[in-house]
């Protein structure tokens, strides 16, 4: 028993239920002689990676899709050995480099490396090329994407990347302009109520379309999100109703009760509570810059524009210090107890104009 | 991942659905800005000055150590291989050491790679006879990414070899590169392209390449979108070309990751909170590029009529600062909510 | 001196004071005479020549009896019933560890004495050997099989002045070839075990840094397993048993050498008690200078004028006069965060506000691991504030801290961020809470993405970023998988049903 999501995901290029126009360029691009290395980009659950699994079929066949799970092992330059978890065919391999934190470098080097010296023989029939597929590509060390540059240029008769990011402002240009860049935008409500719709079809499901649009929203236009939601739904309870409730992630609840912890009480003693849900967040392994959006998103609601203001530009600026930073728990520490500096000094200048 | 390595075997069953499949092997085509380099120094395109000096060097004059600056896309790269292909002829690839920066460039390449190459002595005739000049070229592209310590170590080397070498530096910023190399080079500055010139350009390749661009409407729009960067221009038409088979305005668009112009002056006229919240989360969920964004969005303001110095003084300082958190990964979410406030308040507070 | 000689042959050389009674009362002789000779020709000015020149000044004070070591009377019975054992039993090995100068080495040698066991000691001898004529050096004997040879013979064979006491061979130098090959040192033990007939005892000094630390790189677990070692940890002497060494010493003074040395005040030893952090040997040395006639007479004075001055801070002030005498002080991370935590301000002369440990000492003490004590600050400073304003300044300089620290390339860096921190931290708080606040550990903040085998939904075949599944899968993953096997026991209920 699948989820639904990995159930209903498309096989087909030309069965994507959106941005069907880029379909058809991928399909072009198949059809033509050379093959360029790919940097897809969009936001989570915008569908990059069914996508790039639709194009592997498109050019390998349906070979592309007996996928098995390996671990690989990797020696860093200072011998520490590392292992990463990879899913390959026969004819591509797919790792998240950033697993292995910074010794990135060390795996995406050696595994192009791996892939790209092994000729194939016979290639009549096939491609004369394999695909590398990095995910989070924007996550990588400034260090290792310099090093993609290179290996890109060396093996590019043998193999193919195909790059995968969230956005491309963190990608350096070097690697932009190596590659033909496809921007994968997030589904739009509408495309997801109809995606729904058509998930519920198939399972037998009739689901009302207020409910479908309600998830839609709920989802923050991340089409991953909203099949799980409207499979959970489905669990706790059928037949739909267009009311019912839809379930958020947890790690959402959570940071909203961080807020709202924060805008009751502002001393030293409630940071400590807050900090105390911060770590559990992070440990967690929620990404503390969505922390961060979440946290500023909640926070500002109740205060005038010059303090919005005044939050944004802190925000933005602890936030940036942590990316520099080495504990992203002293940022976010920092910007809660600037916030409740801020929102103290505030509630207390308009208590004072009350009297 | 073995069984990876191992030749897949197509079995007949599962053949690729494509039926362009090509069975021969074929050599993948070259990126057209390589097809299309100039290969003699005449062809290059609007630069008068340098065209000059070089032509007098391949006309038997002496060849002075070079600094070519400029903004990307006007030639720099082009002019010297040109003229290093009328120098050298077919023996270029024994005289010229071209570095660029996916190059290891350290302190110590300079020292050993460039030295070592720098030291071997020539003649001044071909294997075949045929007369050459008696030095050798170096060629160190994007010249301005590397480290002082690698500048100043190249600073003795190309003093000490100047009876056998020449260097060529090519860069982006001349303030980058450390005065003692400015003074030991002559300097040329490569002026952005002219609009006319560029399009001409793009319209020749475009016929060699069986290109449709229709009456060239599209060839304007590829010049404004790469803001004069022939090369730009040239990689955004045969992206576009793999991509849609055809040449429109929105792919260009599409394929240079452009942000439309609409959304950016969306974004400089956002009034409260709520609209840029909206804006800010629309705008990421369409995977545009922040950093884009605020390239262009500097552009913009600075030739805004409706602001006044003040809102553009506020707003460009702001742009600067969030530019620079991009750059260093931070979350493009906060820098542009953090930019969206001060554009509110600036435009609040004119 | 005889001394001397045991660097050059360490194998059948007669060990010196072979009973510390001996020992002792050598230089005691030489002493008087010295003393004498220094009273008769120049007076009390000239005091301390002989007293410096004297190289076993040291003995004068070891101790004689059980009841003289300042050890604790639970480790001295341990090593007592291991000697009285090993007595009958041939070849045990025991193995004593402890910081510097907790007077390991004292307790084996007073207890030698008094069970009449002769000991041998091994000292690594030098081993530069001059070249040949063609410029090559030549290693005659590895130092490992010198070594095996020296342990062995001396278990094993009498010495001929000796009165046929026990023998106890005892490795304190230890031949620093053994830190690189673990394995040689085990086969050493292996053959010592087979053929010697005599107790061993190593003495590993165990210093701060964990790289050099004998004890635990060399001893591993299996070892001590492997030869049935006994390991018997010592710990830092504590205050009362420093004090009472010290009483003893001052006691030796002033019955025999009062001639020499002022009799210490109470003051002195107190704050000689107070610097050398648990290390009798260094207290022993502090002390002796600190009493010395001559030299000490400036000090003593001065501690006297301010102490007359100022009578509520003398004992500090003294402390400090001692600092420079006293062990370096390294004082503990825990003692660090207090200090930074609570910070205390002295009021000098002018009425200028100082802080009683400045900024720049503490720094000083943790440049080696600045992350890490900044992480301990972190976990441990909120408790102290009370007014949110001041937190936010702390804070935000912790966050400028670990934001320069990360630049771990540049050493200035890591000295700065270290600084704002703790000046940072020392500073802000302008309402203290004045509490007892336990020091707590950093948090491990490693992250822990699900495992596959958590989530029996997923896809195997599929490459999940761990993100992802924090982010979307997890909650719906949880929803949907406790339903689903209520679900399928409910439609099979309703098959048989039908």
């Amino acid at each position: 028993m699948s989820l639904w999501v990995d159930k209903h995901r498309p096989k087909d290029l030309m069965k994507l239920d959106f941005h069907k126009d880029q379909a058809l360029r991928l399909k072009n691009l198949v059809q033509q002689s050379d093959f360029p290395h790919l940097l897809v980009y969009g936001p989570s659950g915008a569908g990059k990676k069914t996508r790039i699994m639709c194009l592997l079929r498109e050019l390998y066949g349906s070979g592309a899709e007996r996928l098995r799970q390996e671990t690989m092992h990797f020696t860093t330059p200072s011998n520490k050995k590392i292992e990463i978890m990879t899913v390959s065919s026969n004819y591509h391999i797919e790792v998240n480099p950033t697993d292995v934190g910074i010794h990135d470098r060390v795996v995406i080097m050696d595994l192009v490396k791996n892939v790209a010296q092994t000729h194939q023989i016979d290639s009549s029939g096939q491609r004369e090329f394999k695909v590398v597929i990095l995910n989070e590509v924007d996550d990588l060390t400034k260090d290792a994407q310099h090093a993609l540059r290179r290996t890109m240029e060396k093996y590019v008769a043998t193999c193919r990347l195909i790059l995968i990011a969230n956005s491309i402002s963190r990608v350096i240009p070097a690697i932009r302009s190596r590659c033909l860049t496809i921007r994968v935008p997030a589904p739009t409500e509408n495309e997801i109520a109809t995606v729904l719709h058509t998930v519920c079809k198939k399972e037998g499901l009739s689901l009302p379309s207020e409910l479908a649009m309600r998830i839609a929203k709920c989802a923050d236009r991340n089409l991953r999100r909203a099949l799980l939601m409207c499979e959970a739904c489905k669990v706790q309870k059928y037949p739909f109703t267009s009311d019912q409730k839809v379930p958020e992630p947890d790690w959402q609840q959570f940071i909203r009760e961080i807020a709202s912890m924060i805008l009751t009480e502002q001393s030293p003693k409630k940071l400590g509570e807050v900090r105390q849900k911060l770590y559990e967040l992070i440990i967690h392994g929620i990404p503390p810059d969505m922390i961060f959006s979440g946290l500023l998103c909640e926070l500002v609601r109740n205060c005038d524009m010059s303090m919005k203001c005044q939050v944004a530009n802190h925000a933005a600026e602890y936030e940036h210090r942590m990316r520099l930073g080495n504990k992203p728990i002293f940022h976010l520490e920092a910007f809660v107890a600037k916030f409740m500096a801020i929102y103290k000094k505030f509630v207390e200048e308009s208590l004072g104009d009350a009297f | 991942m073995q069984a990876f390595l191992k030749t897949g075997k197509l079995s007949v069953t599962d053949k690729p659905s494509t039926s362009g499949t090509k069975t021969t092997k074929k050599k993948p085509p070259a990126p057209w800005v390589e097809k299309y380099r100039p290969k003699t120094i005449d062809d290059i395109v609007d630069q008068g000055e340098v065209v000059q000096v070089l032509r007098e060097c391949l006309s038997g004059g002496d060849l002075p150590h070079l600094l070519f600056y400029g903004p990307p896309g006007t030639g720099k790269t082009s002019a010297i291989l040109a003229a290093a292909r009328q120098l050298f002829g077919d023996i270029t690839r024994d005289r010229v050491l071209e570095l660029n920066a996916s190059d290891e460039r350290g302190i110590q390449v300079i020292r050993d790679k460039v030295k070592s190459f720098a030291q071997l002595t020539v003649s001044n005739t071909r294997p075949d006879g045929r007369p050459c000049p008696p030095y050798k070229l170096v060629i160190l592209d994007e010249a301005d990414s590397m480290t002082t310590a690698a500048q100043a170590a190249l600073r003795r080397t190309m003093e000490r070899e100047t009876r056998t070498t020449r260097f060529c530096l090519i860069c982006n910023y001349v303030s980058r590169i450390i005065p003692p190399i400015t003074s030991r080079c002559s300097k040329f500055r490569f002026k952005p392209l002219a609009k006319e010139n560029v399009i001409k350009r793009l319209q020749e390749v475009c016929v060699a390449e069986g290109v449709d661009v229709g009456d060239g409407e599209v060839l304007h729009q590829a010049v404004h979108t790469c803001d004069g960067d022939l090369r730009r221009a040239l990689t955004a038409l045969q992206c576009c070309q793999r991509l849609l088979g055809k040449v429109t305005a929105d792919g260009l668009i599409e394929v240079t990751g452009l942000v439309p112009e609409k959304l950016v002056d969306e974004y400089l006229k956002v009034k409260n909170y709520n609209e840029l919240e909206q804006f800010v989360a629309k705008f990421l969920m369409d995977a545009y590029s922040a950093s884009q964004l605020l390239e262009q969005l500097s552009a913009t303001v600075v030739n805004a009529g409706h602001l006044t110095n003040k809102q553009k003084c506020d707003i460009s300082e702001k742009v600067a600062v969030c530019s620079h958190r991009l750059l260093d990964g931070g979350s493009e979410f906060m820098q542009l909510t953090d930019l969206g406030c001060t554009i509110i308040m600036a435009n609040n507070n004119p | 001196m005889q001394k001397g000689r045991k660097w050059f042959k360490p194998v059948f050389d007669i060990v010196e004071n072979e009973t510390p009674k001996e020992s002792k009362n050598i230089p005691e002789k030489k002493q008087k005479v010295y003393e004498e000779k220094s009273l008769g020709s120049n007076g009390d000015a000239n005091c301390k020549m002989p007293t410096i020149n004297h190289k076993n000044w040291m003995k004068n004070f070891d101790p004689v009896n059980i009841e003289d070591l300042a050890v604790h009377n639970k480790k001295i019975q341990e090593v007592e019933n291991w000697i009285k054992d090993s007595c009958k039993n041939t070849c045990n090995i025991l193995l004593l560890s402890g910081p510097v100068g907790c007077g390991k080495t004292a307790t084996v040698r007073t207890l030698a004495a008094k069970y009449n066991v002769k000991i041998s000691e091994w000292i690594t001898p030098i081993d530069i050997e001059l070249p040949t004529d063609y410029g090559e050096y030549e290693f005659k004997e590895k130092q490992s099989k010198k070594f095996l040879d020296f342990i062995i013979s001396a278990a094993n064979f009498t010495s001929l002045l000796d009165n046929n006491s026990n023998k106890l061979v005892l490795i304190e130098d230890f031949p620093n070839t053994f830190l690189r090959t673990p394995s040689e040192f085990s086969n050493i033990l292996q053959q010592y075990t087979q053929r010697a007939k005599s107790p061993i005892v190593f003495i590993c000094s165990e210093t701060n840094t964990d790289n050099k630390n004998a004890a635990v790189n060399i001893f591993t677990t299996s070892l001590k397993e492997q030869f049935l070692i006994q390991h018997i940890v010592f710990n830092s002497v504590s205050v009362t048993g420093l004090r009472s060494a010290l009483k003893r010493v001052s006691d030796i003074i002033s019955k025999k050498y009062s001639a020499m040395y002022n009799i210490p005040t109470t003051d002195i030893i107190d704050s000689v008690v107070n610097t050398s952090a648990g290390d009798v040997r260094s207290a022993i040395l502090n002390l002796h200078f600190a009493s010395l006639k001559g030299i000490n007479h400036n000090l003593e004075t001065s501690i006297v004028k301010e102490s007359k001055v100022k009578g509520k801070t003398k004992k500090k002030k003294a402390t400090n006069k001692f600092m420079s005498l006293g062990k370096d002080q390294t004082i503990s991370i825990l003692h660090g965060v207090g200090r930074v935590l609570n910070p205390k301000v002295l009021l000098d002369e002018c009425g200028k506000a100082n802080l009683s440990h400045p900024p720049e000492d503490i720094v000083e003490q943790f440049l080696s691991s600045p992350s890490t004590f900044i992480n301990f600050l972190e976990e441990n400073y909120l408790p102290h504030f009370s007014c949110i304003n001041d937190v936010d300044k702390a804070v935000s300089t912790l966050s400028d801290a670990d934001y320069i620290l990360a630049e771990w390339r540049e050493k200035y860096c890591q000295e700065y961020g270290l600084y704002i921190a703790v000046a940072g931290l020392m500073l802000a708080n302008k309402s203290p809470v004045s509490a007892w606040n336990p020091v707590r550990g950093p948090k491990n903040m490693n992250v822990q993405y699900p495992s596959l085998q958590q989530m029996p939904l997923l896809d195997n075949s599929y490459l999940y970023k761990g993100k992802v599944l924090v982010t979307d899968y997890l909650t719906y993953c949880k929803i949907i998988g406790n339903k689903t096997g209520c679900e399928e026991s409910l439609s099979n209920e309703d098959e048989i049903i039908e």
